[in-house]
Parts: C-alpha cells; sequence; structure tokens
C-alpha cells in the first residue's frame, strides 16, 4: 500500500509540476517561430503623405528590457534597412545586431540581443560577422548564386569593401539581401543612431477574448487587467511606449497560434493529472482492499472482543492517513528526480522543484489515501466474525 | 500419457476453482491490472496522435513550403491540382497573386488571394467575396478607409470598383497591402490564371516532397520556409519525447503498484501453498498454477483496460484539442500484452519468495 501512494503521488506531482511550468517552457520553445512583435517609426499626416523615411532610435533600444514585462522580453533585433549601389545594381544593405550584448539601464546583468537569438533557423555557412565596425558582412544565399560570390570573398558596398564572412540561408527574401553589422550599415548610410525596425521576441500570455478589444473602448477595469497581463497586444502597447514616434504591432501569425497551443497543451496536461490522480486512488483502493481482505480474521477477532465497526475502521482509516504522509513524501522526492530528469532530457533545463509543490503532494497522497479506503473500509461492516473465525 | 491428461486436467481445475471461489480478490487484482493497462493505453493513444492533433495547432502559423516560377515569372492556375498527386502530404494549398494597383493616384500593394477565416490574420470584418476588398490596418489609417467605403483600384488601364469588407492585421509589410479575391486580382492585373506563389502546409519529409512537387509541376521552384517548418519540427519532436517519457514513468509506478497488490494477495496464500507442498505439488507445479492465474487476471485486465484507456484518451484529446484521436490498430494488441506482462511481471517476485517457504513453517501457523 505504501508503495501504491508513493507511486500515485510521485506521479500526481511530478505531473502538477509538468503542467506547471510546460506553459512557461513550451511558450520558450515557440519563440522559436521569430519575433512577435514589430515596432517600425509612425508616419502620420502630411510627412507621411509626402513620403518621408522615417526611423526609430538605437538609444531606445536598450528601455525595451525596463518595462513592466522586461523579464518576458526575450529577445530584439533592429534591423535598418538601405540600397546601396554596387557595380552590379542597387542592392540591399541591412544592418543588424547579430549578437549583441547590451547594458540595460538600472539592471547588473547585460542582455543578449540580435538575430542569432531571434530568428533561430537562419544557418550561416561560415562565420557570423561581429557586432563592431568590423567590415565584415553575410550575403544572402540566392544573392550570392547570382553575383557569383562565395564565403571569404570581398564586396564593394558604397565604395567601401567588405569581406563576406559567411552566407545566409533563411528561407526567406534575407537571401536576397547583405547583412552587416548595425554601426556598419550606419556609417554607410549616414544615418548613425538609426534604425528602421525592431523586431522583439516575448514570452506572452494567451489572448482573452476581451483583450482584442480597442484599449480605449475598455472600460477601467478592463484596461487594468488589460495593461498588467502579458498579452501580446498589451506588451506591444509597452513597447511602443518606450520609443519615440514608434508603432509597435504583434505579429499576429506568431502571436495567435502560439496562445492557442499553450492553452490546449496546458489543458491536457491537466486532464491527464487529473486521470492520474483518480487511477491512482483507484490503485491505493485496490492495495487497501487486498490488505482489509488479508487481515480479515484479524478485524474479526477485534469485532468478536468487541471493538466497533467506527473504532475499526479509524485504526484502517488512521493507518491509510499515515501511509498516506509517509508515501507522500516519498512520492515527491521521486517525483523531483522525474521531473528533473524530464525536464533536462526534453527541454535542457529542469524543472524548477518548488517547495509549495510538497504541501500539494501531502494533501493529495492524504486525499488519494482516504479516498482509496473508502470503498474498502465498507467491506470492514460485511465481515461477520463468526464467520470468519470458523476457519476459512 | 494418460497420468499426463489427467494432470492437465486437475491444472485447470485448480486454476477454475480457484478463480471462481475467490472473486473478490481476483477482481482487486484485475481492478489494479485495469487501471494500470487504462492509464498506459491513453497515454499511449495520446502521444501517438498528440503529432497530429498539435500539427492542426501549428497551422496557425502558416504555410511552411511556397511554389513559385523558377524564373520570377507566373504559375498557372491550371497546374494547382497536379498537387493532389502527391497525395494527402500536403494540406491547404493556397494560391496568390501579388501586383500593384493605384488607388486614386498612390501606389498599394494588390493581393489576389481567397483567404479563409483562420489564416494567422486579425481580421476585422468580413472576408471579401467578389467585388470586394480587404485593406490592411497602415493602410486603413493612411486611406481613412471604413467598412463599406468603395475604393477604385487601378493597374495600365483596367480598373474596377471595390467594396471595403473589413479589415486585416498581420504585423508584417502586407498590413500596407489591400486583399481582394484571386479571380479579382487576375482581372485588375490583366493575368488571366496568373498565380504568383502557392503557400501550402507539407506534412512529414519536406525535401523529399519538395522534389516531387518540383517534378509534378512544370518550371516550379519550391521554398521551404524554414521560420515555420523548423520550430515546428522541433517542437512536436520536444512534445512527442516529453509524451514518451511520461508514459515511461506511468508504466513504471504501474508495475511497482500492481506488484504491490499481487504481492499482497500472494502472502494471504502462503498457508494454501505450504499446503499443496505438503501434499507433494512440485515447486514448477504450483508455480505455473499461479502463473495461469496471473495470465488470466493481466489478459482480463488487459481486455477491459482498453476501453478504459481509449475513453480516457478520447477525453483528454477533445478536452484539449477539440477532436478525438485516431486509435492505433496495434493498441489492443499492445494493452493486452502490457496486461499480461504487467500480471506476470508483478507476481513472479512474490511468487518466488512464496514458494520457497517451507510447509511447516507456514502450516504451523502464525
Amino acid at each position: 500500500m505504501f508503495i501504491s501512494v508513493a507511486m500515485g503521488t510521485a506521479l500526481a506531482s511530478s505531473l502538477i509540476t509538468i503542467s506547471l511550468e510546460i506553459g512557461s517552457k513550451i511558450a520558450k520553445e515557440l519563440r522559436a517561430y521569430g519575433a512577435n512583435i514589430i515596432v517600425e517609426p509612425l508616419l502620420e499626416g502630411f510627412s507621411e503623405m509626402a513620403g518621408q523615411v522615417r526611423y526609430l532610435r538605437e538609444d531606445d533600444i536598450p528601455k525595451v528590457k525596463t518595462i513592466f514585462w522586461r523579464h518576458n522580453i526575450t529577445g530584439i533585433a533592429p534591423f535598418l534597412e538601405t540600397r546601396v549601389r554596387t557595380g552590379v545594381g542597387t542592392i540591399p544593405f541591412v544592418g543588424t545586431w547579430f549578437e549583441k550584448v547590451i547594458p540595460i539601464p538600472g539592471e547588473r546583468t547585460p542582455f543578449q540581443a540580435g538575430v542569432k537569438g531571434v530568428f533561430p533557423w537562419w544557418y550561416v555557412d561560415g562565420e557570423w560577422p561581429s557586432d563592431s565596425s568590423s567590415g565584415s558582412v553575410l550575403v544572402g544565399y540566392i544573392l550570392a548564386e547570382r553575383l557569383g560570390m562565395r564565403k571569404g570573398d570581398n564586396i564593394n558596398l558604397a565604395g567601401r569593401d567588405f569581406r563576406i564572412s559567411g552566407i545566409l540561408s533563411t528561407g526567406g527574401k534575407e537571401e536576397e539581401e547583405v547583412f552587416g553589422s548595425l554601426s556598419d550599415v550606419q556609417g554607410v548610410a549616414g544615418l548613425e543612431g538609426k534604425v528602421s525596425a525592431v523586431f522583439v521576441s516575448a514570452l506572452t500570455t494567451p489572448m482573452e477574448p476581451f483583450a482584442y478589444k480597442d484599449p480605449r473602448t475598455m472600460s477601467k477595469a478592463e484596461y487594468e487587467k488589460w495593461y498588467c497581463t502579458g498579452y501580446v497586444t498589451s506588451i506591444s502597447k509597452q513597447v511602443e511606449e518606450v520609443f519615440h514616434g514608434g508603432r509597435a504591432r504583434p505579429i499576429w501569425p506568431v502571436a495567435e497560434a502560439e496562445g492557442r497551443v499553450l492553452e490546449r497543451l496546458k489543458f491536457g496536461v491537466w486532464l491527464l493529472t487529473a486521470f492520474t490522480l483518480i487511477a491512482s486512488a483507484l490503485g491505493v483502493s485496490t492495495t487497501m482492499l487486498s490488505s482489509i481482505l488479508r487481515r480479515r480474521e484479524e478485524i474479526a477477532l477485534m469485532k468478536a472482543i468487541g471493538a466497533d465497526r467506527v473504532r475499526i475502521g479509524m485504526l484502517f482509516l488512521t493507518e491509510a492517513i499515515l501511509i498516506g504522509i509517509g508515501g507522500g513524501l516519498a512520492g515527491y522526492l521521486v517525483s523531483i528526480e522525474a521531473t528533473y530528469l524530464i525536464g533536462l532530457k526534453v527541454f535542457g533545463t529542469a524543472f524548477p522543484s518548488r517547495v509549495g509543490l510538497l504541501f500539494i503532494a501531502l494533501f493529495s497522497s492524504v486525499s488519494i489515501s482516504i479516498l482509496g479506503s473508502i470503498v474498502p473500509l465498507r467491506k470492514i461492516y460485511e465481515i461477520r466474525p463468526a464467520f470468519v473465525l470458523r476457519g476459512g | 500419457m494418460r497420468g499426463e491428461a489427467e494432470g492437465r486436467r486437475w491444472f485447470f481445475y485448480f486454476v477454475r476453482m480457484s478463480l471462481l471461489q475467490r472473486r473478490l480478490r481476483i477482481g482487486v487484482a484485475c481492478l489494479a491490472v485495469i487501471v494500470g493497462v487504462g492509464l498506459s493505453s491513453a497515454l499511449i493513444t495520446i502521444s501517438l496522435g498528440i503529432r497530429e492533433r498539435l500539427g492542426e495547432e501549428l497551422k496557425a502559423y502558416g504555410a511552411n513550403m511556397m511554389i513559385i516560377q523558377r524564373e520570377g515569372g507566373y504559375l498557372n492556375e491550371e497546374d494547382i491540382p497536379l498537387l493532389n498527386r502527391v497525395g494527402g502530404r500536403i494540406e491547404n494549398p493556397q494560391a496568390q497573386l501579388y501586383g500593384q494597383a493605384t488607388i486614386g493616384g498612390r501606389t498599394v500593394e494588390l493581393i489576389g488571394v481567397d483567404i479563409e477565416p483562420s489564416t494567422g490574420m486579425r481580421l476585422y470584418g468580413d472576408i471579401p467575396s467578389y467585388g470586394e476588398a480587404m485593406a490592411g490596418t497602415i493602410l486603413q489609417d493612411r486611406l481613412r478607409l471604413s467598412i463599406g467605403s468603395v475604393i477604385e483600384l487601378t493597374s495600365e488601364g483596367r480598373r474596377g470598383s471595390f467594396r471595403i469588407s473589413g479589415f486585416f492585421e498581420r504585423g508584417g509589410p502586407e498590413d500596407k497591402a489591400i486583399i481582394v479575391r484571386l479571380k479579382d486580382a487576375q482581372r485588375i492585373l490583366g493575368l488571366d490564371k496568373g498565380v504568383s506563389a502557392i503557400l501550402l502546409r507539407g506534412k512529414g519529409n519536406l525535401e523529399s516532397l519538395r522534389r516531387d512537387i518540383e517534378g509534378l509541376i512544370p518550371y516550379s521552384k519550391v521554398k521551404t520556409l524554414r521560420q515555420v517548418a523548423e520550430a515546428e519540427a522541433s517542437l512536436l519532436e520536444k512534445v512527442e519525447f516529453l509524451m514518451a517519457l511520461v508514459s515511461i514513468v506511468v508504466l513504471f509506478a504501474v508495475v511497482l503498484s500492481i506488484g504491490s497488490t499481487m504481492n499482497a494477495t500472494l502472502l494471504e496464500r502462503r498457508r494454501e501453498i505450504g499446503l499443496m507442498k505438503a501434499l507433494g505439488g512440485t515447486k514448477g507445479s504450483i508455480r505455473n498454477l499461479f502463473l495461469a492465474e496471473a495470465l488470466f487476471i493481466g489478459g482480463l485486465g488487459g481486455i477491459v483496460g482498453l476501453p478504459v484507456g481509449v475513453v480516457v484518451a478520447e477525453i483528454v484529446s477533445k478536452g484539449a484539442f477539440g477532436r478525438l484521436v485516431g486509435v492505433p490498430w496495434h493498441l489492443p494488441i499492445i494493452s493486452i500484452l502490457l496486461g499480461i506482462f504487467l500480471g506476470f511481471s508483478s507476481s513472479l517476485l512474490p511468487l518466488r519468495g512464496a514458494i520457497r517457504l517451507e510447509p511447516a513453517i507456514t502450516l504451523r501457523g502464525e
């Protein structure tokens, strides 16, 4: 019985740990789909009509890590798109951060930003250029084929020679562009301190129906709830607030699918947990029943010398509770190890063990032993001493 | 010869009587096996089906492959049915035509596509029907459009007026574009049957699918949209692995739990075993007797556990993904074998201990 309870508790508390953490683990995995928020310069009125080009300030970027939901920001990648003349026509020359460590105002640990983290499917044959003004660039795979260039070659962009450190394949339009470090491109284009778009990767809470409402039409309570929940729209709003003249929008295919996948997986694991709890209670029930059957003679003897059913029941229930506590403790310890291993194997990072879970584990183990004992205990009533003691 | 047949008859008689007379205890052991088999077969069903179910959800991330014309021109709409020949490996092929048109002297991107309600965009209003258009939210702001307003699209002398049926936001450059039905776009752009790209979701090995499609449609080039394809592959792999590990842990726990039940039932029969031995039963014959019982319990538990597991799996799948999960054809075999395995493995160890005991000790009484 002890083993049944311990196993039941271990299963249940492992699954509870997994279901508590699976959301954030899978959310991190889903960040592999790329950024879910894009910030672009806002153009309005006459300037927009005149076809002006505006930029965002590079200085504003680190402030993204100072918003209320700063810990949910997992990646930032700025882009500065320019077109440069070369011997073979005009080609897009894009500046970005590849893997840049930026200091965050008010934080001791710096933040690692750049496309390497935000767009994990970018594949470079060769080496990533450094983020300083290094003079090396990545050339998109299709463009490189068209120009007949290979890594290690030099390419002349706007009168300056750059070394091709690698060939970039992404499966998208980036394969027809040249990527240099942001400071190089700013220098070439004469746009110091400017960027044309910033991609932000953020862990978000799945959207609820009300969150789709225009914030301007929300009631005060709704607005507060919306602003203080990590919805993709509210994080966008907060990101937008740190940029001068910026407009942040969710990238909907990414943001929306993420919410749905997360909700469903979480719900699935919860259901599994519930079934495991029921199964453990049944398991305990069968063990309890068999232990009562085994001790029929003992019970019959107790009855024969005058113990009433309630007393005998209490005896068994106390036993069940003690076993529940012991089994719960053992199960909790087993579950820590099990979830640690599962987390490490599947996601590369362990599921954190929570002390609070110990109480949940104990509670569930005691309740499964009590619940599992209810049916077997009724059997005690049916034991007739004369019949049993006669010899079975 | 005759003695052997007689012995066999007695063997089955013993098993039958033992099962019949100890119905409650057998029921308890069976219940333990049923719970174990039910839980494990539910987990197996869910883990095997999760790739497909989760794949459905990941559809919202959009296409993972794109067919374009090799020379950068247009594909012929009439070639699309050729895609049926690759069978069920593709889903949701969607033809799109891109071009430029002007609205009141301003050039805008025009996308011709017959969109479906759930294509990874926020939609405000209705999907356009013929003669209607849907504007991106940035364009909406720029042109100060509202639902019901009429715009005139022109391209090289061809013109058409469209009623705005709604707006969309995707979070990409498309938000500055206008979407009309594919046929309308072909008319405005003067490209009868022309298609710029076919977006689709490929399943399974994308690389071999790519080669097959390129062989089927002349002048086509297939690009794998790595952003979606790679993230999806790694996510599905992880979730499957997670489910597999959870199943293993559950199975392990189930074996232990059934083992303890079996142990308890065997312990109380030590006297019986002692009596058998005293009456001249060999260790082998006693073991066979009990293993036959375990076989029966395990088999019965497996048979009853199967529907239990299927029901649990369907409830979880229906609840989490809104759809039923397919039961793998080999599940009945697995669950019965699992039941027998559980029955056997959990009684072997306690049985060994019980048989080894000297009859004199067990029969003396406690």
